[in-house]
């Protein structure tokens, strides 16, 4: 989680959508022991470059870390489950103003389709 | 549903694949009488379940099975097993397609002739020009509701649009419209009029949009002429002792193997499957493939030059309510001796959801995929608008499909290896691109400027060229191959050159104009 909020710092966003992320991860480590290893390993090794615990860094510090981590599969990992689970659930479009699917209610027709209001009409 | 077609019957036309080729010369064939069996690697799966989410839409309609990719292009890098965005169901990627719907012009089919000799490409003319080309467009476009033809309005311009029109007239570019469609902005042939519902990449819900799922397949069926047998996934073409083709073995859902009979074969697998086929066929008469003679199959694959520009204003956008693409700027499509690059593009509009677009923004020219800046900038998405930019590409012998040496698919048969390598002109054409793109929106306010790379081609082409002379392509100029006079190619691996434009278009026009072909060879030969 907090390795999350370094790597996808959307402030605005509550912990609940960062750890549906988590969840994902979880349920699939306890099926797959490769995958649980494969997680713990990526953050002994993060954790050993790092000078400091890195419970005791300050986020710049663990953004360094981070960035120096960028190349590793599981850095890799990471960031594509986060990009698949995270901007997928339907629950945090509405806080990036992104309303989804409308062909049940009628398309955007009648919701705005047009309705871009700072460009007048003689400059299209 | 018709009758099923005998396996022994083989006096019939046998297609493979239903998708922009394969679906509109099945129904042309049915229409005129001649029973014709489409053989479908996909499911069928009707417009009704069609989900409006990207991410199971995705799981839903997409070709799956592993690729392999080797080159210098990204696509190596980003996507090394997923190299074309295509579908494997009935309407094949007529179901994904965005609908832009646009003619070739006519230099581009006289490229060799026009841009000169260019060091590292394989150009030649077509061996059709455009005024044989009109009279099928013309019906291609009338069978389709192509929005600006045949007395159809343009559709109304959605947020995108307004803001790239509004860009576009500011720079002095003086072609820009919501483009021709085939997206319905008036009801038509039994479909409603577009709601703006957008999802155009994850089917066809509210059944504005052509594709052969929703036309050319149940028009073709009710004739009774046509059956559509899904789920029948090819392995390879057989042919007699005289080298004639007499038919294909083909898996069923369950991986049994069944051999159908057939008087003639067309192939429209799109060009990574179609070349692919003919390369599994090989035999002891044709070593090196079926129609290979040339040692052409597969060779000259193309994708189209294209990348996106996104662009951050200080107001809401909103570029989601719409339709995923309905805006284009033809203005740079022409070939302009005095640019760096031979060719022309189009700057055309493009949308994404938020987790497709999350995806698109990972992979980007301007800063990491995470971090405090990707973070921010997916938070200004409502405030987004977004172009995608496609131009002509080079036909290059080495960029080519092959079967992989060693990795079989799930029927025991080699994979396909895609390799691409970028021509410098495609470089300099996209760069030429992004910065008329972010003109445009610098133009009326655009704070950030993102480009991003090419993702998986939706565009496939080349493979098996139409050429003049045998030695240089795989089929003459009506989709025949030179080799083989009862196997046709009826996809958009017979283009000799990628032109500029989207291709489906020409597809539909290439495949009503073989149907006419078939029909009259059919009464002839074979």
């Amino acid at each position: 989680m907090s390795i999350y909020r370094i790597i996808f710092p959307h402030g605005a966003v509550a912990d609940e959508f960062y750890d549906h992320v988590v969840r994902k991860l979880d349920e699939q480590a306890v099926r797959d022991e490769n995958f649980l290893g494969f997680l713990s390993n990526g953050v002994e090794v993060l954790s050993r470059q790092t000078a400091s615990a890195w419970s005791a860094l300050s986020p710049e510090a663990r953004l360094r870390a981070l960035r120096s981590a960028e190349e590793t599969p599981f850095f890799q990992r990471l960031r594509s489950d986060f990009i698949l689970y995270f901007y997928s659930n339907p629950a945090i479009w509405p806080l990036f103003g992104y309303e989804g699917p409308s062909n049940d209610k009628g398309g955007y027709l009648h919701r705005g389709f047009n309705d871009v209001d700072w460009i007048k009409k003689e400059e299209v | 549903m018709p009758q099923r077609l005998d396996l022994d019957d083989g006096s019939l036309v046998l297609i493979i694949g239903s998708g922009a080729g394969g679906g509109t010369l099945g129904n042309e064939l049915a229409q005129k009488g001649i029973r014709t069996l489409i053989l479908e690697a996909g499911p069928r799966i009707e417009r009704e379940q069609h989900i409006d989410d990207e991410r199971q839409s995705f799981a839903q309609l997409a070709w799956l099975d592993k690729r392999t990719t080797s080159g210098s292009w990204r696509i190596a890098k980003d996507y090394p097993n997923y190299p074309a965005n295509v579908c494997k169901v009935v309407g094949g990627t007529t179901v994904h397609w965005g609908g832009c719907s646009l003619r070739v012009q006519d230099h581009e089919l006289r490229a060799k002739d026009v841009y000169g000799d260019i060091a590292g490409t394989n150009f030649f003319n077509w061996p059709l020009t455009l005024a044989e080309l009109e009279p099928y467009y013309d019906k291609a476009e009338d069978k389709m509701g192509v929005t600006g033809t045949h007395g159809i309005p343009l559709l109304d311009a959605d947020n995108n649009q307004i803001v790239m029109a509004a860009g576009a007239k500011k720079v002095g570019y003086k072609e820009c419209s919501t483009g021709n469609m085939a997206i319905l902005s008036r009801p038509r042939d039994g479909r409603p009029a577009t709601i703006q519902d957008g999802f155009c990449f994850q089917g066809i819900r509210s059944n504005a949009k052509w594709s052969t799922l929703n036309a050319e397949v149940p028009k073709g069926e009710a004739t009774g002429n046509l059956e559509v047998r899904s789920q029948c996934h090819v392995l390879r073409i057989e042919h007699d002792k005289s080298g004639k083709v007499t038919g294909v073995v083909y898996a069923d859902k369950q991986g049994d193997h069944h051999r159908q009979r057939a008087r003639i074969v067309c192939i429209a697998g799109n060009s990574i499957e179609t070349p692919r086929l003919l390369l599994n066929s090989a035999s002891s008469l044709y070593p090196d493939g079926l129609a290979n003679s040339s040692g052409q199959v597969g060779k000259n694959y193309m994708r189209h030059m294209s990348g996106a520009v996104w662009a951050v204003f200080e107001k809401p956008v909103r570029m989601f309510r719409g339709n995923t693409m309905a805006g284009c700027i033809k203005d740079e499509r022409f070939h302009r001796p005095d640019r760096e690059f031979v060719g022309g593009y189009y700057m055309q509009t493009l949308h994404l959801g938020l987790s497709s677009f999350a995806s698109r923004l990972a992979i980007n020219l301007d800063f990491a995929g995470w971090g405090p800046e990707y973070a921010r900038t997916m938070e200004a998405y409502e405030y987004m608008a977004g172009m995608w930019l496609v131009g002509e590409d080079m036909p290059r012998e080495t960029n080519r499909v092959t079967l992989h040496p060693t990795e079989k698919d799930q029927f025991g048969m080699p994979i396909p290896n895609v390799h691409f390598d970028d021509h410098e002109n495609d470089i300099a054409m996209r760069n030429h691109a992004y910065k008329r793109g972010a003109m445009v929106y610098d133009a009326v306010g655009a704070t950030r400027i993102i480009r991003t790379p090419p993702g998986p081609s939706a565009h496939n082409l080349g493979t098996c060229r139409l050429s003049h002379r045998a030695k240089d392509g795989v089929c003459n100029k009506w989709g025949q191959t030179h080799d083989i006079g009862n196997l046709f190619i009826s996809d958009g691996s017979q283009f000799t050159t990628s032109t500029a434009e989207n291709p489906t278009l020409t597809i539909v026009a290439l495949a009503i104009r073989q149907a006419d072909y078939i029909a009259d060879q059919m009464t002839k030969n074979f």
